[in-house]
């Protein structure tokens, strides 16, 4: 490339001499991205992947200050913010990031689903995708805990409730998440466990498998593109998407400190177990349909406990969307689906739709 | 025969109540008698009674014979049978035991014995045994007659957040009051005063109710010379500051008692800084006219000044540590230093009893010097925000900088062939 | 973002500008890595009060109080009354009086503590004595951690 790296390559040559580098050369020469109308969409993956590392580098700097007990949760997180040097920038980051994440997350899912990206030979993909995006709402569900007060205290508390509905399983399912009936400081214990130990690491390993099969499979091209008469154009990924997706990021490196800086997250009160639920608790924003919804659903329909039909229908939802790529037969075959499109279109209305109807709702 | 036996035991045990160990014919008659209310409530009223629970009971008050079933044997006057009782009997009644500090220490030493020998020295007791006024209270008029419980016991009308409702039962009564000529809107001063309210509206008994001025069973209403030692029973400072001071050689020339003037007696109000000072609604105006008595008129007007100074530096130091608090930022430090100058603040307002502007002043300092320390500690917190952003600001350049120099680039690259 | 295209723009491409954007790029990551490095550094060396002083604190060094004297010292935010007694302990109260919420202060010459409000008095158990406080102060434990005087909740 340029002449100003030597030591790189003598660098480089110490490693080749040990390791075989040639499946990274092969990446670096070979890997390309294609280009076509919709291309936009394909930086957010590797958004979401930079907001992921921001989140595992911001989360293991709170974890070398923050205590998972009742008593002294909330106190260390207002000792990292107050006292600790930086410490206001690494947690409002760290708060700030998940929310962006989650918001790039689904975009990325929403851009793959309504290009078809989930099509054979990439059912997998799609699978372990939604897997994580699983996964991502749940880190966010138990980090949102983690501060212990009160607004995340009774979130929890109201979000935890619902799984009670659960056919069969609910109750265990209950006792499970809580770490007993009620959400006590054994839940605050359990849900830093899972934050910090078990999703990291079956998302680590859904990650690895997504991020392979991506590499193996190359970027798959919507059916419009694919079918159509125009030749079709590639980007190499080394060094042209790459650089933009360096500039991606660094823009997105440039709002998060800014937020952090000029709308930091605030830290409220301790929680109160004893005291009573504050009216308008909602849950977190990505939260906001699935709760809108089962608000809106009526207490009985035929002779049905209305929050029960409400969560199976979000439950079946849920499960015809991760087996979208065995059941749209058309564009697994290569064809192109309107139907699906359709459905996709329906399911980002309903879920953009609802959480408008959560944010605007007034608070009393 | 022991079948026989048992079942007149029984008999027995199950014949009326079972207070007093031996079974009591004044109890088992009074009991029956359902159709007069003041018969038949003592009754009733006794099971409570602490008395009773001693293991006394009525003969042991009212005198006769408790073990005979015959009415005119049982309430013989000859075996001292005494009905109900004139006011002047019940204070001996009560005083026969009450004033007996053995007989009284062989069921609760600690209790006191000069009740009798005080109310003798009480208002109410020199006009009942001197003139023979019957109105006025006696023994059972505050404690009950029947179902007395110890002033402990929240129940009892003489527990401590009680005690003002007990005495505005005649206190407060114009009609009832007519003759003494003395006011019967006491009660209703107290209870909007600083004192009544914590009293009567949160149960709070460090506030002081009628007796703990007036006296218990010696209640006088303290003499203009004696007020301020009465007030100076939890306000010691202020007291000791006023005597120490010219008001004191003043008033008692006037015969006017100190506390009492400036702060009234039973409708005690929160004091304010409205009250110091020139203008209306301050307390000095009412003698130091500027023309007349220019020198106390300056004064206070000097130690206002000094109170509102402090007050209004307190006060912004709060707003800007509140600011900083909201802004997220650590502010323990400066709250630290807001509560000792909000200590001080109030050992200001004390040291104006002195009348001294140059004692206040002196104390003020003080406070004004605590008040500023948390002002520049919520000062640099607000500063750390405004470099945060500073320092955002600048990483935003290096981030902007480096965010064009890389579009460049990729214009740079783009413009390149391709490789393959 | 721009399309890479096969023509060549107009505008230079000398090797000079070349060297020259390279350059940026180099200080310009450079400085970017140091913008976040300098903090997660300044983060990971601990503040000077190595934690949250909500459970204990250290209010004082052995030798700031002589016997029979008492000095009022920060835990959280309230304020507190560390009292060497004449036999030379150390105790120490919170300093908040349960009546109002004056601050008390230890007198050594009625070797008590006391409430300047409303006479409020205590003894060195922190138990009311005498006044309207409706309740004692709450003590807490006193450890010596070297020359300091450590005091935690009980």
């Amino acid at each position: 490339m340029d002449a100003e790296k030597p030591k790189r390559n003598w660098l480089l040559n110490w490693v080749e001499a040990r390791v075989d580098l040639s499946a990274i050369r092969h990446f670096i020469d070979k890997k390309t991205v294609p280009q076509h109308r919709h291309s936009i969409w394909y930086y957010f993956g590797g958004m979401a992947l930079f907001l992921f590392c921001v989140q595992v580098a911001t989360g293991i700097l709170l974890l070398l200050y923050y205590r998972p007990t009742s008593e002294a949760a909330f106190e260390s997180v207002q000792f990292i913010i107050t006292r600790v040097q930086f410490g206001w920038l690494i947690r409002n980051v760290h708060s700030w990031a998940a929310n962006l994440m989650i918001g790039v997350l689904f975009v990325h899912m929403f851009s793959a689903f309504l290009m078809k990206a989930y099509r054979r030979p990439r059912e997998l993909t799609w699978v372990s995708g939604v897997l994580l995006l699983g996964l991502s709402l749940g880190f966010g569900f138990s980090g949102y805990l983690l501060p212990w007060n009160e607004l995340a205290f009774f979130a929890t508390k109201v979000g935890t409730e619902i799984v009670n509905d659960v056919p069969l399983i609910g109750h265990w399912l209950l006792l499970f998440l809580r770490g007993g009936e009620e959400v006590t400081g054994a839940t605050l214990t359990r849900f830093f466990g899972f934050h910090v130990a078990v999703l990291p690491m079956v998302t680590t390993a859904l990650l690895a498998l997504h991020l392979l099969l991506v590499q193996n499979q190359g970027m798959s091209r919507p059916p419009s593109v694919e079918k159509g008469a125009e030749p079709k154009r590639d980007m190499p990924f080394v060094p042209h998407f790459l650089l933009r997706d360096l500039l991606g990021w660094l823009v997105i490196l440039g709002v998060l400190v800014s937020l952090a800086a000029f709308s930091p997250w605030e830290l409220g009160t301790k929680a109160d177990p004893f005291a009573p639920t504050p009216a308008g608790i909602q849950p977190e924003w990505y939260f906001l349909f699935a709760f809108e919804f089962l608000k809106l659903v009526p207490a009985e329909v035929l002779s049905f406990e209305g929050e029960f039909l409400a969560i199976a229908f979000l439950g079946a939802a849920g499960l015809f969307w991760i087996l979208v790529p065995f059941l749209d037969r058309r564009a697994a075959a290569g064809l192109r689906s309107p139907l699906f499109t359709w459905i996709g279109v329906l399911a980002i209305a309903f879920v953009a739709g609802l959480t408008l109807v959560g944010w605007l709702r007034p608070t009393p | 025969m022991w079948p026989a036996l048992f079942f007149c035991l029984v008999a027995l045990l199950a014949s009326g109540p079972a207070w007093g160990t031996t079974p009591n014919t004044c109890v088992s008659c009074h009991a029956e008698l359902d159709d007069d209310e003041e018969l038949v409530a003592p009754v009733r009223l006794m099971e409570q009674d602490i008395h009773s629970r001693h293991g006394f009971s009525c003969a042991d008050c009212h005198g006769g014979d408790a073990t005979s079933d015959d009415e005119d044997e049982s309430m013989d006057e000859e075996k001292g049978f005494v009905g109900k009782p004139g006011k002047a009997r019940v204070i001996e009644m009560c005083g026969k035991c009450h004033s007996d500090a053995a007989f009284i220490s062989r069921y609760n030493p600690k209790l006191r014995v000069d009740q009798v020998a005080l109310y003798h020295t009480s208002v109410h007791g020199q006009r009942l045994l001197e003139k023979g006024d019957k109105k006025v209270a006696a023994c059972v008029d505050c404690h009950g007659s029947h179902g007395i419980l110890p002033p402990t016991d929240p129940r009892s009308p003489v527990y401590a957040a009680n005690v003002p409702q007990t005495c505005s039962r005649c206190h407060s009564d114009p009609i009832y009051m007519k003759e003494y000529n003395i006011p019967t809107d006491q009660y209703d001063k107290y209870r909007t005063s600083v004192h009544g309210r914590p009293l009567l509206e949160k149960g709070e008994l460090g506030a002081p109710a009628c007796n703990d001025c007036h006296g218990n069973h010696g209640a006088t209403p303290p003499g203009v010379s004696s007020l301020t030692n009465v007030c100076g029973q939890c306000h010691p400072i202020n007291n000791e500051l006023v005597n120490q001071s010219p008001h004191y050689p003043a008033f008692a020339k006037l015969g006017i008692a100190a506390c009492e003037t400036c702060h009234s007696h039973h409708d005690i109000e929160s004091p304010s800084d409205a009250m110091v000072g020139t203008e209306p609604p301050a307390v000095c105006i009412r003698c130091h006219h500027e023309d007349k008595w220019p020198k106390g008129w300056a004064g206070a007007r000097a130690i206002r000044a000094s109170l509102d100074s402090l007050s209004g530096q307190y006060r912004a130091a709060e707003a800007l540590v509140r600011r900083a608090e909201r802004a997220g930022m650590e502010v323990g430090d400066a709250l630290f230093d807001l509560n000792e100058a909000a200590g001080s603040l109030t050992k200001t307002r004390s040291t104006l009893h002195s009348f001294n502007p140059g004692r206040v002043e002196e104390v003020q300092r003080g406070g004004m010097e605590l008040a500023e320390k948390a002002l520049q500690k919520a000062q640099a917190a607000l500063d750390e925000l405004e470099f945060r952003r500073k320092g955002l600001g600048l990483s935003l350049v290096v981030i902007a900088v480096l965010g064009v120099a890389l579009f460049l680039k990729i214009r740079a690259v783009d413009r390149e062939p391709p490789k393959k | 973002m721009p399309e890479p295209t096969a023509q060549h723009q107009p505008g230079p491409s000398s090797p000079l500008r070349r060297r020259f954007l390279n350059f940026i790029l180099g200080s310009g990551t450079f400085a970017l890595l140091g913008a976040v490095l300098y903090p997660v550094l300044r983060f990971i060396l601990p503040p000077e009060t190595s934690e949250a002083a909500t459970s204990s604190v250290t209010a004082g060094q052995v030798g700031d109080l002589k016997p029979g004297a008492g000095k009022i010292f920060r835990f959280g935010n309230q304020p507190g009354l560390l009292v060497m007694t004449a036999g030379g302990q150390y105790k120490a109260f919170s300093a908040v009086c349960p009546h109002l919420q004056c601050t008390v202060q230890y007198r050594a010459d009625m070797g008590q503590i006391w409430c300047a409000c409303h006479n409020g008095m205590f003894n060195l158990n922190g138990q009311v004595v005498s006044g309207p406080p409706p309740k004692g102060l709450e003590e807490f434990k006193v450890d010596l951690r070297g020359d300091e005087i450590v005091v935690s909740r009980a």
